[in-house]
């Protein structure tokens, strides 16, 4: 770090270390090297916002920090917080479906509390135990099962927030169904932070479902379309349909989790994994007919579990890589949309071009995603980024790249093809952060 | 209206494509919420988006108020055009302009009636999921503007949970997408925060709108209960149990009444409630569903469970439960139609006290509602002519409306703020909150010459001179505000 910026973040800890106000330690933002403050009451984050916007400076809410690096690189100096200390739940009457709580917990812990209940939010990410809530509502985070459960602003009801004067505000409620004042919900969800920081949410809840199952389906690059195809025109209702290249499946098989083709050992070809949340009998009846009405393709049937963590690895595919050194290479993971009809292109081009990188995608809702090991050279992804970005764009579609190094980052377009609607969402950035105080720069140019 | 400002708009649409004279106006002083009127100057009935931008572009140069409007059967008074101006009238913009089952969207005008999508595409084996009660007239951009409800919604979820895009006509006449048919587009969900903005945010016209596919089956049930307290037992029961039902509707004696003589579905009249109870999707999981929710319901009491045996049977039960309103011109007059939430394990003390506020305003009741969401449609009975009922019914309204808050409720589930409930928006929100929103609608509606005087209480309500941003000069003390004050 050089001396300019750790001089510029010094000055910006006003109140230094405090009781209810920790400072914690540092973290390197991007290539900004911040004060990390740990609030522990919500009076006391309030207190970091005013002090920001009456210093001209930013903040940076972090959560479990499984994702600080993504997005574009911090722009301004300013203090990093730590939200976790911020994890209480607030309210949980089971009864009603609903549950509020701090957005510091973690998705375990509250997956936890909601199982004792027989209730859940059916949203899949990547690290549970270290994933915050805040963290996967200013991502939008989403995984496999998004197909039958949809995202997380389907879930949202209610949400508080400290706007740039570190005044609490909210919008929406805790019942499931309100349509008073403007859906700030939808608006905080997945805007990285940029619009205040999120302290308090309310969500409506699902039962866990009684079954549940994956079968896997075996196929080529060459017909992949016509699997997709197939599985598509099927009379059962997944709650996902996903697809991984050779090196996904690969990566996946060898944790041990499952290998459907015991007799090879060098896997090859692509899977189709089609999953079942229901009740027993319509959980059993679609795996027995996707079986039957996909037979010419190896079905196979994971359950007992199996199936719950196939869901889970593949939501964290990109994060481990054999001989690689986490804690300096970031791992690379791009994002590349399409029509759903068109997906299959995108993620048979995608596994083409690199040939090292882990394809995988949600076939019904358009999405590719392909992971490289953080050590990939920085030309290389520019170069992929660039090609598969066109590909995308032909299709409708955009690239994002969801995690990378710095130096990653600073090479390639992190959010792709600006929408046509970017000039609205700047006004409404301008209005709700004037002082640019919320994670400026992470997000789209302008935020 | 200046007669220059009138040519302009006839140069766009035409003659026939304009309405000016008084007794034609009347149609457009007010919509489903009939207690507040104000005659616009002038309706204008566009053909596609271009006209709607150029009619737009006409008023803003001109700091002229308009308000979009689709069927106009809003309970809200969202349509009442306050301070006069023009009316954009989007009837005429119908069309559907693609359905693609393959990416599993449609993309429809703003004029298109919610239920004519779901009958163009039923028979490929689809619908269209928002099905508010008034699906046969109402229109998508309406849903859209109001993030619309209806009884499947319990487990499909709302207008918003199933809009992918919008295609808007900015306040000031610029032509903005928003969202589109590819999931995850990078940047804000600016989609999710226009719906349900009440045309506050500029004129929806196309939508790019999920279709979902037909379930394979259904197992609908009426269960029959004594008492209103017995029902509600039954819906605490059924979501207590982690089962998500289709819907959950249900009706009181009152509204029983109204509805039997209208359709003769041989409803039983000494009865307290009648529940509907659905479940759909793959017919293998079915009867598991449908025998759980029977003993549940049983258990509360339920006098007497009968299934829908036929499609036939279904649909007339659906028939009765979504003309429930218009059977109510049986009862009385004129009614007025509540939208309260309250978390749903609160619905028997909310029910028990919607029967105490009728007691004390001698004011009738009706209940007819989305059960398993929580949501009261409470309909107070009187006579439009007698002035000291419409006090009670606005006293009783107000009434029902604070028990919902007090229960840690809403006072909209789906109908809108609009005028009628704007002065419930400081008690649901905070300065701080209405501030934010204020500066929200800022960004879109920076005039505030789109819809104005709808959702947001002026500066003077809520204290927050530095950030509530008045509607300018159209809205305050005039004709429409006076639910507002
Ligand atoms: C564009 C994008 C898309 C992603 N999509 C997916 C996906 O589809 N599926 C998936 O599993 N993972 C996805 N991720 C990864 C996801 O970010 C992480 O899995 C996780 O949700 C982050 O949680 P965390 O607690 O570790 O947050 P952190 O890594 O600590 O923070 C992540 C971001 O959220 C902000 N943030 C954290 N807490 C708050 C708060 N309380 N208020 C405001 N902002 C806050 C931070 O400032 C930071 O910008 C995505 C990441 C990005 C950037
Ligand atoms: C008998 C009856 C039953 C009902 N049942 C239900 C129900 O079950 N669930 C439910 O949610 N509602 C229900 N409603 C209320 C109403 O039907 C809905 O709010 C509906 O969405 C309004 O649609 P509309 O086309 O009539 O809109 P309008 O009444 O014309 O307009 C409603 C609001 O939307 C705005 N608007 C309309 N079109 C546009 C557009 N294209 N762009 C921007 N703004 C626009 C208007 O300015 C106004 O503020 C019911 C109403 C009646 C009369």
């Amino acid at each position: 770090m050089t001396d300019t910026n750790s001089n510029i973040s010094n000055s910006n800890v006003r109140g230094e270390t405090s009781m209810d106000c920790p400072l914690i330690g540092r973290i390197v933002l991007g290539e900004l090297d911040l004060p990390l403050m740990r609030p522990t009451t919500p009076a006391a984050l309030a207190n970091l916002v005013r002090d920001a916007a009456q210093t001209q400076t930013a903040v940076y809410p972090v959560g479990g920090r499984t994702r600080t690096r993504l997005g574009r690189l911090p722009e301004k100096p300013g203090t990093a917080i730590d939200m976790t200390a911020l994890d209480a739940v607030i309210d949980y009457p089971s009864a009603d479906m609903t549950i509020t709580v701090q957005t510091g917990i973690t998705i375990a812990k509250l997956a936890k509390i909601l199982a004792e209940k027989g209730q859940r939010l059916p949203i899949d990410s990547i690290d549970p135990e270290k994933e915050t809530i805040g963290g996967l509502i200013a991502t939008n985070a989403s995984g496999p099962r998004r197909l039958g459960h949809g995202t997380l602003r389907d879930y949202v009801i209610g949400i508080k927030y400290l706007n740039d004067q570190g005044e609490e505000a909210k919008a929406g409620g805790r019942v499931v169904k309100n349509v008073a004042g403007y859906d700030l919900c939808k608006l905080q969800t997945g805007a990285l932070g940029t619009l205040g920081i999120l302290t308090e949410v309310t969500f409506k809840l699902r039962p866990v479902p009684e079954a549940r199952a994956i079968v896997l389906l075996h196929c080529f690059a060459a017909n992949l379309q016509a699997a997709a195809h197939a599985v598509h025109g099927s009379s059962t209702r997944p709650v996902s349909v996903d697809v991984l290249n050779p090196r996904a499946s690969l990566a996946l098989f060898q944790n041990g989790l499952v290998n459907p083709d015991p007799g090879h050992t060098e896997l090859n070809g692509w899977y189709i994994a089609v999953g079942f949340e229901e009740n027993g009998p319509a959980t059993r009846w679609q795996v027995e007919t996707l079986t039957q009405e996909m037979s010419l393709w190896k079905p196979t049937t994971l359950q007992d579990g199996k199936e719950e963590a196939f869901w889970q690895a593949l939501t964290s595919l990109g994060q481990h890589w054999p001989g690689s050194n986490l804690s300096t290479d970031v791992p690379i993971t791009l994002k590349a949309t399409a029509r759903a009809s068109d997906v299959h292109y995108v993620l048979t081009k995608a596994n083409e071009l690199g040939a090292e990188g882990r394809v995988t995608g949600h076939l019904e809702n358009g999405i590719a995603r392909v992971h490289f090991p953080g050590d990939t050279p920085v030309e290389k992804i520019q170069e992929y980024t660039a090609k598969l970005r066109g590909l995308a764009l032909e299709r409708g579609g955009n690239l994002v790249v969801e995690s990378g190094s710095p130096s990653h980052l600073k090479a390639v377009v992190v959010w792709g093809e600006p929408r046509a609607d970017h000039e609205v969402a700047r006004r409404v950035h301008r209005e709700m952060d004037p002082l640019k105080i919320f994670n400026p720069g992470r997000f789209l140019p302008g935020t | 209206m200046d007669a220059k400002i009138l040519d302009q708009l006839r140069a766009v649409v035409g003659p026939a494509g304009m309405i000016t004279n008084d007794s034609e106006l009347l149609v457009y002083e007010c919509d489903g919420f009939t207690i507040e009127r104000n005659k616009p100057e002038v309706v204008v009935f566009p053909n596609d988006t271009a006209q709607v931008s150029r009619i737009v572009k006409i008023c803003h140069q001109a700091k002229v108020p308009f308000l979009p409007r689709g069927a106009g059967t809003s309970l809200a008074g969202g349509c009442l055009p306050i301070g006069g101006g023009v009316v954009i009238s989007l009837a005429r913009m119908k069309r559907i302009w693609e359905v693609d089952s393959r990416n599993r969207f449609a993309v429809v005008d703003p004029g298109l009636v919610n239920v004519w999508l779901t009958n163009q595409i039923k028979s490929s084996g689809w619908h269209f999921a928002p099905d508010p009660s008034s699906q046969g007239a109402c229109t998508i951009g309406g849903n859209v503007a109001t993030n619309s409800g209806g009884p499947h919604t319990l487990k499909y979820g709302v207008t918003v949970n199933h809009i992918l895009g919008v295609e808007m006509v900015l306040p000031d006449g610029e032509i903005v997408m928003l969202g589109g048919p590819v999931e995850d587009s990078p940047g804000y969900d600016l989609t999710g925060v226009t719906v349900g903005s009440e045309g506050t945010f500029g004129v929806a016209c196309r939508s790019w709108v999920r279709i979902t596919r037909n379930p394979h089956g259904y197992r609908t049930l009426l269960g029959v209960f004594e008492t209103v307290d017995d029902a509600t037992e039954a819906i605490s029961g059924i979501i207590a149990a982690g089962i998500v039902p289709a819907a959950l509707e249900l009706l009181d004696s009152l509204i029983l009444r109204a509805v039997e003589e209208a359709f003769g579905f041989g409803f039983p009249l000494d009865a307290g409630a009648v529940l509907i109870m659905e479940v759909d999707g793959i017919e293998a999981g079915l009867d598991e569903e449908a025998s759980r929710i029977e003993e549940i319901a049983k258990k509360a009491r339920a006098r007497e469970i009968r299934r829908a045996d036929t499609e036939a049977q279904r649909l007339l039960l659906w028939k009765c439960r979504k003309q429930a309103f218009g059977a109510v011109g049986r009862l009385a007059p004129s009614y007025c139609t509540q939208d309260g939430v309250v978390p749903r394990t609160r619905l028997p003390e909310m029910l028990r006290t919607i029967r105490s506020i009728s007691e004390k305003y001698q004011i009738k009741i009706a209940n007819v509602f989305h059960a398993g969401d929580g949501n009261l449609h409470p309909i107070l009975l009187f006579d439009e002519r007698d002035s000291e009922q419409v006090k009670k019914v606005l006293d009783a309204s107000t009434e029902i409306l604070d028990a919902c808050l007090s229960m840690g409720g809403s006072v909209t589930g789906e109908h809108g703020i609009g005028v009628e409930k704007i002065s419930f928006m400081p008690k649901l929100f905070s300065p701080a909150d209405l501030g934010m929103f204020a500066r929200l609608r800022k960004a879109f509606n920076p005039d505030g010459l789109c819809s104005p005087g709808k959702m947001l209480p002026t500066a003077g309500a809520c204290n927050e001179a530095g950030h509530v941003h008045t509607d300018g000069a159209h809205a305050p003390n005039k004709p429409g505000r006076r639910a507002a004050l």
